[in-house]
Formats: structure tokens, C-alpha cells, sequence
């Protein structure tokens, strides 16, 4: 007969056991017990109650597991960041930007350059993820800003790409992150940037036929009924 | 809309006038028909404010207080109108409890025309009164009364559930002052109230 794994809260259920079978065979329970539990290596001291050794055993032994989960993992050692390497080896033109307030490395691209990075990290460094792509209008030029992470060495990486003010217009990332669609619909939207490649790009918050690009600094909203300031004239 | 009227012409602000609503021709002087009615008035008022049915409708915070009125703390079922209905077609009243903006306005519209008359609409908040903090925003209708007549204004940003339960209160007194016989002119009044916006542009259609 093949024997069973032991598994952990065997112990308590052989001692167990064994203190039922020998009360009824009218030997000394103690005695049993402790025979029972020699044979999982543990011995005890002076005999005690089964229900009030159960706690303490217990508390012990998810101390010990804890223990080993702490030795198991160590602290990771201080490395240099795989942007920081994909960047330092790589011969693109890019400039590093100050960190943002939590740290996260920033750098500016150029427009050229940006689907070969984006594959690049995403291939060679396993940076899979498009947390967020938006835009922001600076009084030169539109800026797009993407902001990738990697699930593999939990780190991200801010990328900001310049566009120019009369023809913002920059490939789609959609082939490289799936993400990108609604977040390159919404800055369409939002700003008016265009994206070259797009399965689908049309507007995804306000209705289909606005007019104008709500974001832009010269924007100025439609004037109806809707909102027209209504003054109530006093009558003499 | 009677007192809002009158309190603004106390304070001598003109406002424009507001449809009549008229007893049919022939039975104006009718004494059967008007003692009658008004007895049958009394009792069907009655029956009928306690028994407003909402439309579950919620379009941002307020509607978190509306939430909190249809639960046991406020509990509004104490005035019969707990049955939040998920179909106009079963509801009496539109709770309008958040910002309507431009894209919502169409939506809004069509679900006020499915709702069968009597019908009746408590603008809640601030937003859906004025425009409250988006006064300026390119993309929200400022008040709703805009695009659909509205009975009762309950302001706040947002405003308590007990000031929604008086809003209702207030609709509730207003309900018991109709008269049956005027049922076709305010469903006529109601009718001219509102403002088509169009779907795709977002601006109201001439």
C-alpha cells in the first residue's frame, strides 16, 4: 500500500485519533498521543490538552512559514533601469527630461523615432503595457505623451513626442498596443491630433458631428438655445 | 408654476407667459360636470400623489442621493414613489438627478416623450437647474427646463435627500390642485415645452 503525502494539520488529526482509540481501549490518552506525534517528529514536553496545544502550534507554525517567506525573497538590489539601459545603449536622438514627483523616468523623442522605440521597448525590454496615452497644447507645438510599463521589471517609462501646430499628425500605435486605440480616439477628439493607421478614428466622446476641438486653447463652444444667457427684463 | 409667477410679479420681473390651461368649450358651464369633477378631482388627486412612480435615471452625484432616498434611512416609500421604474412607459416622474450635457439632451428628450401624461419632472441640483458649476462649459445644458418643462426645482449641489423628499412633497401638492378636465391642455402645454436637440451635432434643432 503506497503511503500518502503528509500533509500539514495530519499531526493534529493522528493525535486525535489516537487520544479517541486509546480512551477507548481504556489506556492512557497522553501517552497515546505523544506516541502519535513521535512519529511526525514532534515531541512534546509535559502533556497538555489537545484543544489548548492546538493554538499555540498553530501560531508557531505560521511564524516559521512566514519566516521562510521572508528569507525566500530578498530585497532587490539596486539596478540601473531597463529604459535608462535601452536608451543608453540605443542610438536614438533622445533627450532626458527632469523625473516626475514619483520618479518615473522621462524623455523626449522625436516624432521620427517613435514607433521604433515603442517596438523596441516593447520587444527587447518587455515593456507590455500602454498605461496611458493624452495630449497636452503647449504654445509651440501639441505634445503627446505615453506612458509605458513593464509587468516584467515593474518600472515605467514617460515618452513625449512633439507635433507640429499645423499638421499634428503622428503614426497610430494601435499595431504595437491594442490600448492605444480609444486613447488615440479620445486625443482626436479632444485636441485634433491625427493619427496615420487608425482602424477607427472618429470621435469617442462627444457627439459624432461637433464641430471643433474642445481642448485647444482657441476653441470657442457652439452658442444655442441651450446655453444662451437668458435676462429677465424688469418691467416699470 | 402659478406661485413662481405671481412672486415674480410681485418683485416686478416680467416672465413669458405661460400657456393657459382651458376646460373645453361646452362644458365650461356645465354645473353637473364641474361639481361632479371637482368631487372626483379631490379623490383621484389624492390616490394618484401618493403614488408617483420615478424613472430610475441618474446621470452623476445627485443620483447618489437619490440612491440614498430610496433606501431605508430616508425611505421614500413612506410617499409611495420607491417604485424606481426601468422604463418610461411605467413612470410618472423624471428625477433629472445630474448634469445633462449636450449628448445626454437627446436621450433625455426622447425618454420625457415616452413617459405617458400625466407626467411630471423634478429638476434635482444644481446642474440641472442653471448648470450650476459648468455654467461655462461648451458641452452642458444649461438647466433643463431648456429642452423639457420641469414642475418642481430642488437646488443643491446636491441636495440632501430630505430636500428631495420635500421636492416630492411639493409635487405632490401641486398634483392634488389639478383638475381632470385640463388634462388635454397641459398635455398640450407639455408638449409645446419641449426642444428637439439633435443627436450627432449636439445643438438644438429649429
Amino acid at each position: 500500500m503506497a503511503e500518502l503525502p503528509i500533509k500539514p494539520g495530519d499531526e493534529k488529526l493522528a493525535a486525535y485519533f489516537a487520544r479517541k482509540e486509546a480512551t477507548a481501549a481504556g489506556k492512557d490518552p497522553d501517552e497515546a498521543e505523544k506516541a502519535a506525534l513521535a512519529k511526525f517528529g514532534i515531541t512534546t514536553g509535559a502533556p497538555e490538552p489537545v484543544a489548548a496545544e492546538a493554538a499555540p502550534a498553530e501560531a508557531s507554525t505560521e511564524d516559521s512559514a512566514e519566516a521562510e517567506l521572508v528569507e525566500e525573497v530578498p530585497p532587490p538590489p539596486p539596478k540601473t533601469p531597463e529604459a535608462k539601459e535601452f536608451f543608453d545603449a540605443a542610438k536614438f536622438n533622445v533627450e532626458e527630461l527632469a523625473k516626475d514627483a514619483a520618479g518615473t523616468l522621462m524623455y523626449q523623442v522625436q516624432l521620427a523615432d517613435l514607433v521604433q522605440i515603442c517596438k523596441d521597448l516593447k520587444s527587447q525590454r518587455k515593456f507590455n503595457v500602454l498605461n496611458f496615452m493624452t495630449a497636452v497644447e503647449y504654445k509651440e507645438a501639441y505634445k503627446n505623451i505615453l506612458r509605458l510599463e513593464s509587468n516584467k521589471h515593474l518600472e515605467a517609462v514617460v515618452l513625449k513626442v512633439d507635433l507640429p501646430k499645423n499638421n499634428p499628425t503622428m503614426p497610430s500605435l494601435t499595431d504595437i498596443y491594442p490600448s492605444a486605440n480609444w486613447q488615440e480616439r479620445e486625443a482626436f477628439d479632444m485636441i485634433g491630433l491625427s493619427f496615420e493607421g487608425h482602424p477607427n478614428l472618429s470621435r469617442i466622446l462627444n457627439p459624432e458631428e461637433w464641430e471643433g476641438y474642445p481642448l485647444r486653447k482657441d476653441y470657442i463652444g457652439p452658442l444655442d438655445e441651450l446655453n444662451q444667457p437668458i435676462t429677465y427684463a424688469l418691467s416699470s | 408654476m402659478a406661485n413662481i409667477e405671481e412672486l415674480f410679479s410681485e418683485s416686478k420681473v416680467s416672465v413669458p407667459k405661460r400657456t393657459e390651461v382651458e376646460v373645453p368649450e361646452g362644458l365650461q358651464d356645465n354645473l353637473l360636470v364641474t361639481t361632479v369633477s371637482g368631487f372626483i378631482d379631490s379623490i383621484y388627486n389624492w390616490a394618484r400623489s401618493n403614488s408617483v412612480w420615478p424613472l430610475t435615471y441618474g446621470t452623476s452625484c445627485c443620483a447618489i442621493e437619490m440612491m440614498s432616498v430610496g433606501m431605508s434611512r430616508f425611505d421614500i416609500s413612506r410617499f409611495g414613489s420607491e417604485v424606481f421604474r426601468a422604463t418610461p412607459r411605467q413612470a410618472d416622474l423624471i428625477i433629472t438627478a445630474g448634469t445633462i450635457t449636450r449628448k445626454m439632451a437627446p436621450a433625455l428628450v426622447r425618454l420625457y416623450q415616452q413617459l405617458p401624461e400625466p407626467k411630471y419632472v423634478i429638476a434635482m441640483g444644481a446642474c440641472t437647474i442653471t448648470g450650476g458649476m459648468f455654467h461655462d462649459s461648451y458641452s452642458v445644458v444649461q438647466g433643463v427646463d431648456r429642452i423639457i418643462p420641469v414642475d418642481v426645482y430642488v437646488p443643491g449641489c446636491p441636495p440632501r435627500p430630505e430636500g428631495l423628499l420635500h421636492g416630492l412633497f411639493t409635487l405632490q401638492r401641486k398634483i392634488r390642485k389639478e383638475k381632470l378636465l385640463a388634462r388635454g391642455a397641459i398635455s398640450k402645454y407639455h408638449d409645446s415645452q419641449v426642444r428637439d436637440v439633435d443627436e450627432k451635432t449636439g445643438l438644438i434643432i429649429k
